[in-house]
């Protein structure tokens, strides 16, 4: 699979937008969704290396965001640990639980590993609910104050949308350059045909648990901020919900590209954040958007509209719209 | 003696309570081109499974250039220097058949767990793979997808796959099936410029083709080994007529 | 030496409601390969519909039959009519049961409200059986009679029985079993709507040991997943040991150590990962 080849122009414009955003915006709230927006993307550009890139559907991904943001909390607020103690620790913690869950989840493949993911995070969300004297229990964990990196006020919107804007980059500039590194490479070769990947050589079981373990410290990154954002988390941070909202932005955005994870965040949390104003069945839509998705639009939104307004606009050559050697070519020099 | 590059001693595999293999015991030593021949079923695949680590024989050992790897992985297996290509076309069909040259080059070197420089900026692997293409007559091709690619070109990009590792152990498996005449001619062709350092160990059909390439043959029927030896002796023995008649 | 007996039974009756949830979800996954997400809501649903019966004035053992009947008709519907249109499609259909699973539990909320509700105990099975000077409710000691009689029917209904054997045959080799001439489509909305009863009239009947609330789905899928992660894929044995297991530990757990009951559930899912990924007594991996 190949990411969409912007060119040079597109990419400058995407940055410069994301860069004025606040002045175009100018109310806090929308900077604030924003903010959000970046958090969740980071999630969603981690769960789609699994997805995606590894064809291994994990429904256990917000196990990596909410333990990071437990741990950064409670080291920072509430063990008297340094901000930067704290932010390294709970990634550092984090990503060895990563370690762990994917040994386990991989002693399994396709079904068997999305049951043991979800059984996984359903235990750590148990967990986080009855270990009331170290999580708070239902009232979940709060108390954290932002840092002050660098004399940075991140109490302020903007600067905040910033700062976690500088993380995204990072981690889209990470996982891009993973996805077309060797190991990127196999990891897809591993998801079309292990088998034959055996056969070449590789360590299928490794790229998987590399490529598992590496989603997940991406994973805590964006726990880490999303704990730096909110101040505050509870057990619902660790919730299936939460996972299957980020499933949901990978398979709205489209599974496989770089950039539809991106698309799928915006959009469920622009959704989530508009729909919340007016009801409070926000779980009865999503619920119904999945059910909607499967049965209608089963390769994602964005690529399901995408394929559909192309074939609007390529109707006088409706005979070749199967064919795609233009994006075919391009790629593999 | 030497070693020789393949050695099978008592091989079983079940599956389900049926015997795919059965009690093969097989010595290949380097350089032989060797023939399996047998009717459908016969567990001539299923050997090839067993020897490049697919799944665990049921009972039995195989070395290959002398190490017993019958516990080792498909993997490392690899790695000790044999390929395969496979009966049922197994490739990377929304890649370019450059790339599928490349993923097989890769699979060989430490460059494969590199998660950070650009494939795409390999230049020597390209080129490597490109040559390989060049080799089985792709080169033209070489931008393709999979997907794009008739029956007889992706036969021949299995092979090219298997080539790029510059295996000393080669299975081929049914590598003319579903070919036509001309390009039966020029995989044959292919085949027989191999230099002589590869072991070559070929699944065919088609007595006539295999016959003028192989140096020992061996038939199987119902998991077994019938008769080994030989062109000539094959050939002659009534067991081979046997198996083909009674088929 | 009391603490040990009780919570041992408080266990085994806990392990008995597992069962009777994960031995539906069990035979529907290794039959179908459907990881049906719904059925931690169907058991909520199930007791909430058991629930407003009895408030309705109905008997507790024709609630139980309402709840399980409710959600038998709407798990059949399900099947029908979402599932067998993803037909060899694993993917979808789990992503479809969870859709389901989330739009069940948030009207659950919407209709019966936040707060936990009791379901009252038959009036039949109050009180405590007494020996020397143990006392453990008669209510727990009637739901482990039922699980074991459950297990015992759906033992005799697996290998006894005609529709047993095919379900058998199913769940070892589908392709097989279909060339063999069994009907496997009605087949599935069979084990399907057994499974769904079960989990729904499981419900009602733990709701007076567990109450009903929102997030109690939550609490009861990753139960059974991890049961069947234990015994192994479509096994009876596999579910029936699995669930007295967790309920053990669990029981104990909480009882010993509350705040790390739930982190001891790794512990087993480590060791049969580990050791035995096909599960205890699956023959596949899952
Ligand atoms: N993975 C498997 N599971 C179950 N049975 C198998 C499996 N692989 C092979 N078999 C069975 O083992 C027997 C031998 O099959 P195999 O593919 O090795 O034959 P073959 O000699 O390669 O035949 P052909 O000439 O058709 O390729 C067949 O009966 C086949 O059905
Ligand atoms: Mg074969």
């Amino acid at each position: 699979m190949r990411a969409p080849s912007f060119n040079l122009l597109s990419w400058l414009i995407a940055i410069a937008a994301l860069l004025a955003l606040p002045w175009l915006v100018t109310s806090d709230y929308y900077v604030n969704i924003a903010s959000q927006v970046v958090i969740a993307a980071i999630l969603a550009l981690s769960l789609n290396l699994l997805i995606g890139f590894g064809g291994m559907i994990s429904l256990g991904h917000a196990a990596y965001l909410g333990v990071a943001a437990y741990l950064s909390i409670y080291l920072t607020a509430h063990a008297g640990f340094g901000h930067l103690a704290g932010a390294l620790i709970a990634i550092g913690a984090t990503t060895v639980l990563a370690m762990l869950f994917g040994y386990l989840a991989l002693r399994a493949s396709g079904l068997g590993f999305l049951m043991i993911t979800l059984a996984l995070g359903q235990i750590l969300w148990g967990v986080a609910y009855r270990w009331a004297s170290l999580t708070g229990g239902d009232n979940g964990l709060g108390g954290l104050k932002r840092p002050h990196p660098f004399g940075l006020n991140l109490m302020d919107p903007a600067i905040f949308y910033y700062f976690a804007l500088a993380f995204f980059g990072i981690a889209l500039w990470c996982i891009a350059r993973f996805v077309q590194s060797a190991l990127g490479q196999s990891l897809q070769g591993t998801r079309d045909q292990p088998r034959r990947m055996r056969a070449l050589g590789y360590n299928v079981w490794l790229i998987q648990w590399l490529s598992f373990v590496f989603a997940g410290f991406w994973g805590s990154v964006a726990g880490l901020l999303y704990a730096y954002y909110h101040q505050f988390v509870s057990p619902q941070t660790l919730h299936l919900t939460t996972s299957a909202e980020t499933l949901l932005m990978v398979i709205a955005g489209g599974t496989g590209t770089l950039l539809g994870p991106v698309v799928g965040a915006a959009l469920v949390v622009i959704l989530k954040n508009v729909v919340s104003a007016y009801i409070t069945r926000w779980l009865i839509l999503l619920g119904v958007i999945f059910v909607v998705i499967v049965l209608f639009m089963p390769e994602g939104l964005v690529p399901g509209i995408t394929r559909w307004v192309r074939s609007l606009r390529s109707r006088p050559r409706a005979d070749k719209a199967a064919d795609t050697p233009s994006i075919a070519k391009d790629s593999a020099r | 003696m030497t070693t020789p590059v393949l050695e099978v001693t008592g091989l079983y595999r079940f599956f389900g309570g049926l015997p795919a293999v059965r009690d093969v015991s097989m010595r290949i030593p380097a350089g032989e081109r060797r023939l399996l021949l047998g009717p459908n079923g016969a567990g001539k695949t299923t050997f090839f499974n067993l020897i490049a680590g697919d799944f665990p024989p049921s009972q039995g050992e195989i070395r290959i250039f002398g190490q017993n790897v019958t516990r080792k992985s498909a993997n490392q297996r690899t790695h000790l220097g044999m390929a395969r290509t496979y009966q049922i076309i197994t490739l990377f069909s929304k890649n370019t058949l450059l790339h599928n040259v490349v993923i097989s080059l890769v699979g060989l070197r430490e460059i494969r767990f590199n998660p950070w420089s650009d494939l795409r900026r390999q230049t020597p692997l390209w080129d490597e793979a490109r040559a390989t293409l060049a080799l089985v007559g792709l080169e033209h091709l070489a931008d393709r997808t999979v997907a794009e690619t008739s029956y007889g070109e992706r036969r021949r990009l299995e092979i090219a796959m298997a080539l790029a590792q510059k295996p000393k152990l080669l299975l081929l498996d049914e590598p003319l099936a579903g070919l036509s005449a001309d390009e039966r001619q020029d995989v044959q062709r292919l085949l027989q410029s191999i230099p002589r350092d590869v072991t070559i160990v070929m699944i065919e059909h088609d007595m006539d083709v295999a016959l003028a390439f192989a140096d020992v043959i061996t038939v199987m029927q119902h998991g077994q080994v019938v008769v080994e030896g030989s062109r000539a002796d094959v050939v002659a023995d009534p067991r081979t007529r046997e198996v083909y008649l009674g088929h | 030496m009391n603490f040990w007996i009780i919570q041992g039974l408080n266990g085994l009756a806990f392990g008995s409601l597992l069962f009777i949830l994960a031995s539906g979800f069990s035979l529907i996954f290794g039959l179908m390969r459907i990881v049906n997400l719904s059925h931690g809501a169907y058991f909520m649903l199930g007791a909430y519909v058991g629930l407003s019966a009895i408030e309705a004035g109905v008997n507790f053992w024709i609630a139980i039959l309402i709840g399980g009947g409710a959600i038998c008709i709407l798990g059949t519907v399900i099947e029908r009519f979402i599932l067998r249109r993803l037909n060899g499609q694993p993917l979808a259909q789990v992503l479809v049961t969870l859709g389901i699973a989330f739009i069940i539990a948030d009207t659950c909320v919407w209709i019966w409200t936040g707060d936990p509700r009791p379901v009252p105990m038959p009036r039949e099975l109050t009180g405590a059986f007494r020996v020397s000077n143990l006392a453990f409710p008669i209510y727990r000691l009637f739901v482990i009679g039922v699980a074991f009689a459950l297990a015992a029917a759906l033992w005799f209904l697996l290998e006894r029985s005609r529709l047993g054997a095919m379900i058998r045959a199913g769940v070892d080799d589908l392709p097989m079993a279909r060339a063999m001439g069994i009907r496997t489509s009605l087949l599935f909305s069979a084990v399907f709507c057994l499974g769904s009863a079960l989990a729904g009239a499981g419900g009602v009947l733990a709701g007076p040991i567990l109450s009903v609330y929102p997030g109690l789905d939550s609490d009861m899928l990753p139960l059974a997943l991890v049961v069947v992660i234990l015994g192994g894929v479509g096994s009876l044995l596999g579910a029936f040991v699995g669930s007295l297991i967790i309920g053990f530990i669990y029981s104990y757990g909480q009882a010993l150590f509350p705040d790390l009951a739930y982190v001891i559930l790794f512990l087993p899912m480590v060791l049969v990962l580990t050791l035995r990924p096909t599960g205890l007594f699956g023959r596949q991996a899952i």
